[in-house]
């Protein structure tokens, strides 16, 4: 019973960590903020194409709550560092004026990621349809970017204050109630947060399943999950998450018993996808990518100064 | 001869012919490092590296910072230019160092096995064929040109003898090794470079260490005994700031203050966009903004490299401990050199080197890190490349395989290597190669300036942005020496060539301060700046530039705001024309002044009745005559100020150190107080009364650390001789045993 009950411990703990850190390294959406994915046809001028000078991108926004802060659109580099100068309008359907103009200078603009078009936050949004537009002052064929359609490539954010918040009780369960479904009903989101439940289901694998094929199955789907979300899931996440991937990766393969030999091995097959995703102009899972090599060789190395002081059965 | 003497030879000498004979017969010259050394070595010795002063540096202000530690090198390229004066020293020069990094570091890889199979042999040229032409080393090193390159031959070279010393347990080659480090890295240049290639082979040393226990201590003390006593001639010019106040900013100080420190912050994140991670993966690097295209499909082919290295990891469980443990120090060095090279592997590595910025001293030298880690990368991968072979031989992979592997990475090291390795220059409106000749009119100009023997600086009209001057080549149209002035070298006169060269330790904004000036067309005011600087002669370039070079040399409109009007309030009187191009004059009469004058002690302003002469000899040493004086007033000198600037009383061949108040004068120079009451008081036998009651008194100022140039030399000299006659007697010695 002891035992049951530690495990248990165990698993919750692993769970909390993962997340308190799955929180503190979501960059999507912080905690006061609600986003929410438009993925209907948003877009009455569009183009796959770069947006050079005198092009523009058009499209509407219907808001879905209050405090709408920013228009958040998934953006395409071409695999290249722009240094044009882009322009954001928006404005609520049917006025004259806009209601926020900005300039934006894009050779730091993220290949893959959305990207918050910010303005002043509007209180009294929700339901409203807002109209935004998008051109380039400089930009031509070979140094513009471009947007991405299709699914989850454009996002509206409301931005609540803390103070707000906590000030109102009403509101508060409103937004919680309101981010818990914006947050379970997202793919993205599930996906994401499953990440930091590995080392808990890791765990609880290896204390329910006592058929030592299946937990492998476990342990290698599981792994298989972490390193294939963390690449490819478009999320915008701290840099530092590949520090949790990575000791997530060593915990389970600690768990599985894995040598270093696999752990090179897991790092070869993430070095061959790298040309693989740069080929299909996916560069924000190629850097990723990389950085868990990296992690990866570090871990093999670790394992492998551990490993000398085993017994060779191959010498 | 063996087969593998033959192979060896054949890319030894493939390396050493092709800077040669594909790089053109042009001078790759200019830049902040001038590169003049390979053309002009002669005159770096005579005029530049042992004149040591407060303000020695080419077309500039930047305090005292002694250059003689590239000496040795350029002593070296002296002997070669005239022993081989037909051939362009520089590619000779380069060719040599290909050739022989790719030699040394063969040899270091072979030190490291015990089994010299074929297979071996063959691997570790292929590892150092990389090593040379890894894109670390062809996107930088050949890039730039400075006289760090010679780290590329450095630093395998110093490595192989000092391992092979410390398995040999002989001392003869860690000497060998300190010397190979002494005569050709140009240390302090170099440090940068070398530095982060110490740094990231930290696991290595540290398995030296286990493995060599006492025996490396002991060579590590030989080698930095030796390093120590052959380089005393320029290290005592760093000692001396240390227990000295010299009291002004020096460079070395200045990357140690806060706002630097911050400074770099910006810097350091900024560069973590223009290499992603990718590029670590796939050996490839990314030296410019310019450069906007991210890693293709193509490019990361680099990933093979990395993959082969990470298969013999897989494969480790099946090797000797040995090997393995080898195989683990070298991806140890890899991992850290690809932390270090960029730190983009999330943000903490960007915390880390920014830690390591704020708190390891001088670590903000690194700053530019995907340069200076570039030496360190291209060494360690293959290194680590080349263990990955042995690998492969010990767990017995198929020879067609390990062959077909090693095929693989010489076709794709060379594929890569191939726009280095035969460069296509775009020459047609703008080039800094040169035929190896300045032009005569230069040539003439710098020889009636080396007459005219004036302390007085001279400014160039117009001044460029990056401080260089730009000189056109005699023989090619559009060719341009365009580089930090040359001037001292063949007139040993300081002058002020461009936006960089005005700011001094002391006022270190001024060059902002002068571009305001000219942006506001207050001439006036910048002539009264150059007073303060001790100008007094103008030299007028009136070589044409293109579109093209003006891009290179005029950012902020900075040449463009010495327009007419400026000139007209800066020129003096025309002293002559040199050809078409040149054109001195004195300054305007206006912002006249002499280098060495008398001033009022309370309003700090020239004297009316200047009773002094004076005269600088050959050691920047002044003689100076003060006669007339009946009352206290400063002596200035417009030297730039530094605190071991010494004044000392004479009277024929006695002297006497004056113990008198010394301070900045006017932001620049230096002052003194002179009291003749006080010296006739304390040193009656060095001052004379004349009949009117005055006194006349006999002066030397003088530079204080120039009077350690030749003492060192000396002990360096006979230090690198005594460790000559060791490895001689050496020698002698192991072949006497032989032969018993």
């Amino acid at each position: 019973m002891k035992k049951i009950i530690f495990d248990i411990i165990i698993f919750l703990g692993l769970l909390a960590i993962g997340l308190i850190v799955a929180i503190a390294c979501y960059q999507e959406s912080y905690i006061t903020t609600l986003l929410h994915y438009h993925d209907g046809d948003v877009y009455s001028s569009y183009s796959v194409l770069p947006i050079t000078a005198g092009t523009v991108i058009k499209g509407e926004i219907r808001a879905e709550y209050d405090n709408f802060a920013s228009v958040k659109l998934r953006i395409n580099t071409f695999n290249r560092m722009n240094t044009t100068h882009i322009v954001f309008r928006l404005r609520e359907k049917g006025a004259k004026d806009w209601y926020a103009v900005n300039t934006y200078t894009i050779d730091r603009f993220v290949n893959g990621q959305l990207y918050p078009f910010g303005f002043p936050t509007i209180q009294d949004s929700k339901e409203r349809v807002y109209e935004f537009e998008m051109s380039s002052i400089d930009g031509t064929n070979d140094n513009a970017l471009g947007i991405t359609s299709g699914y989850h490539t454009v996002a509206s954010q409301y931005v609540f204050s803390k103070s707000e918040l906590l000030g109102n009780k009403q509101l508060l369960v409103e937004f919680v109630k309101e981010k818990l479904l914006s947050t379970i009903g997202d793919v993205f989101s599930i996906l994401y947060f499953g990440m930091f439940a590995v080392p808990a289901l890791a765990w609880l694998a290896s204390r329910v399943i006592h058929s030592e094929r299946h937990l492998k199955y476990i342990y290698l789907a599981l792994c298989a999950y972490l390193f294939a979300v963390f690449p490819y899931l478009p999320v915008d996440m701290n840099s530092n998450t590949v520090l949790f991937v990575a000791a997530s990766g060593y915990f389970v393969g600690n768990l599985a018993l894995v040598s270093a030999q696999t752990i090179y091995t897991v790092a070869i097959i993430c070095l061959f996808d790298i040309p693989l995703s740069i080929a299909l102009g996916n560069t924000l899972a190629a850097n990723r990518l990389s950085t868990l090599v990296f992690f990866l060789i570090t871990v093999g190395v670790i394992m492998s100064f551990k490993e000398l002081n085993e017994k060779n059965p191959y010498v | 001869m063996h087969w593998r003497i033959y192979v060896l030879s054949v890319v030894a000498i493939t390396l050493f012919v092709i800077p040669n004979l594909l790089w053109g017969n042009l001078y790759i010259v200019g830049g902040d490092d001038a590169r003049l050394y390979y053309l002009f070595p002669q005159q770096y010795l005579k005029n530049f590296s042992f004149n040591v002063m407060s303000g020695n540096t080419l077309g500039g202000n930047s305090g005292y910072i002694p250059v003689s530690y590239s000496a040795p090198i350029i002593t070296v390229l002296w002997i070669l230019k005239m022993l081989l004066p037909m051939l362009n020293t520089q590619f000779v020069v380069y060719g040599l160092i290909f050739s022989l990094g790719f030699l040394f570091m063969h040899l270091f890889l072979q030190e490291l096995v015990t089994k010299k199979t074929a297979f071996n042999f063959l691997s570790s040229i292929v590892a150092s064929v990389f090593y040379i032409w890894s894109l670390y080393i062809t996107r930088t090193y050949f890039q730039s040109q400075f006289i760090s390159i010679f780290l590329i031959m450095v630093v395998p070279g110093c490595l192989y003898f000092f391992v092979s010393g410390l398995k040999k347990e002989s001392m003869p080659r860690i000497i060998v090794s300190a010397l190979l480090y002494s005569v050709f890295s140009s240390t302090v240049f170099s440090f940068p470079w070398f530095l982060p290639v110490a740094f990231t082979l930290i696991p290595f040393i540290v398995w030296l260490i286990i493995r060599y226990g006492r025996y490396f201590w002991k060579a590590v003390i030989v080698f930095i005994g030796v390093s120590f006593f052959c380089n005393l001639y320029w290290i005592i010019h760093y000692i001396i700031p240390i227990f000295f106040k010299i009291g002004e900013t020096n460079f070395v100080a200045s990357l140690e203050t806060a706002a630097f420190k911050k400074q770099n912050h910006d810097l350091i994140t900024a560069l973590t966009y223009l290499n992603p991670p990718v590029n670590q993966m796939a050996n490839f690097l990314r030296t410019s903004w310019q450069d906007r295209q991210g890693t293709t499909v193509i490019q990361s082919i680099g990933i093979t490299y990395l993959a082969l290295i990470l298969i013999a990891g897989a494969a480790l469980q099946k090797v000797k401990k040995n090997m393995r443990i080898l195989y683990l120090v070298a991806c140890a060095n890899l991992l850290i050199s690809m932390v270090f090279v960029t730190p983009n592997f999330g943000g903490w590595s960007l915390q880390l080197f920014e830690f390591f910025n704020d708190h390891v001293p001088f670590f903000g030298i690194f700053r530019n890190m995907y340069d200076k880690f570039a030496l360190a990368m291209a060494f360690n991968y293959a290194f680590s490349l080349f263990i990955s072979f042995v690998v492969f031989e010990e767990v017995k992979v198929k020879s067609l395989y390990r062959y077909l592997c090693l095929a693989v990475i010489i076709t794709i090291t060379v594929g890569t290597a191939i726009p280095y390795i035969h460069p296509v220059y775009n020459d047609a409106y703008y080039s800094t190669r040169i035929s190896g000749q300045m032009n005569p009119d230069f040539m003439h100009l710098s020889e009636y300036i080396k007459q005219l023997n004036t302390p007085q600086r001279f400014v160039w009209v117009p001044m460029t942005f990056p401080g260089y001057v730009y000189l056109s080549d005699p023989l090619n149209q559009s060719h341009f020496y365009a580089g930090i002035s040359p001037l001292q070298l063949f007139s040993r006169s300081s002058d002020l060539s461009g936006f960089y060269g005005l700011q001094t330790p002391n006022e270190p904004t001024l060059n902002w301060t002068v571009l305001d000036l000219l942006k506001n067309n207050k001439f006036a005011e910048v002539g009264k700046i150059f007073q303060r600087l001790n100008v007094g002669y103008v030299i007028v370039n009136n070589d044409p530039l293109s579109k093209e070079g003006l891009q290179a040399l005029d950012q902020f409109n900075f040449m463009d705001y010495q327009n007419q009007e400026y000139k007209r309030i800066i020129l003096g009187r025309k002293i002559r024309d040199f050809g078409t191009k040149y054109s001195l004059y004195s300054i305007n009469s206006s912002f006249t002044g002499n280098t060495v004058f008398l001033a009022d002690p309370v309003t700090q302003e020239r004297l009316v009745n200047q009773s002094i002469t004076f005269h600088r000899n050959s050691d920047n040493q002044y003689d100076v005559v003060l006669s007339n004086l009946d009352k206290a007033t400063k002596l200035v000198v417009l030297e730039p100020f530094n605190a071991l600037w010494r004044i000392r009383l004479v009277n024929g061949t006695r002297t006497q150190t004056l113990n008198t108040e010394h301070s900045l004068a006017d932001r620049y120079g230096n002052s003194w107080k002179i009291n003749p009451n006080d010296i006739a008081a304390k040193y009656p036998n060095f001052i004379t009364r004349g009949s009117d009651g005055s006194y006349i008194v006999k002066l030397q100022i003088y530079f204080w650390p120039n009077e350690f140039i030749m003492p060192t030399i000396l002990f360096s000299c006979l230090s690198f001789g005594v460790a000559i006659c060791y490895l001689l007697v050496s020698i002698v010695r192991s072949k006497k045993r032989k032969n018993i």
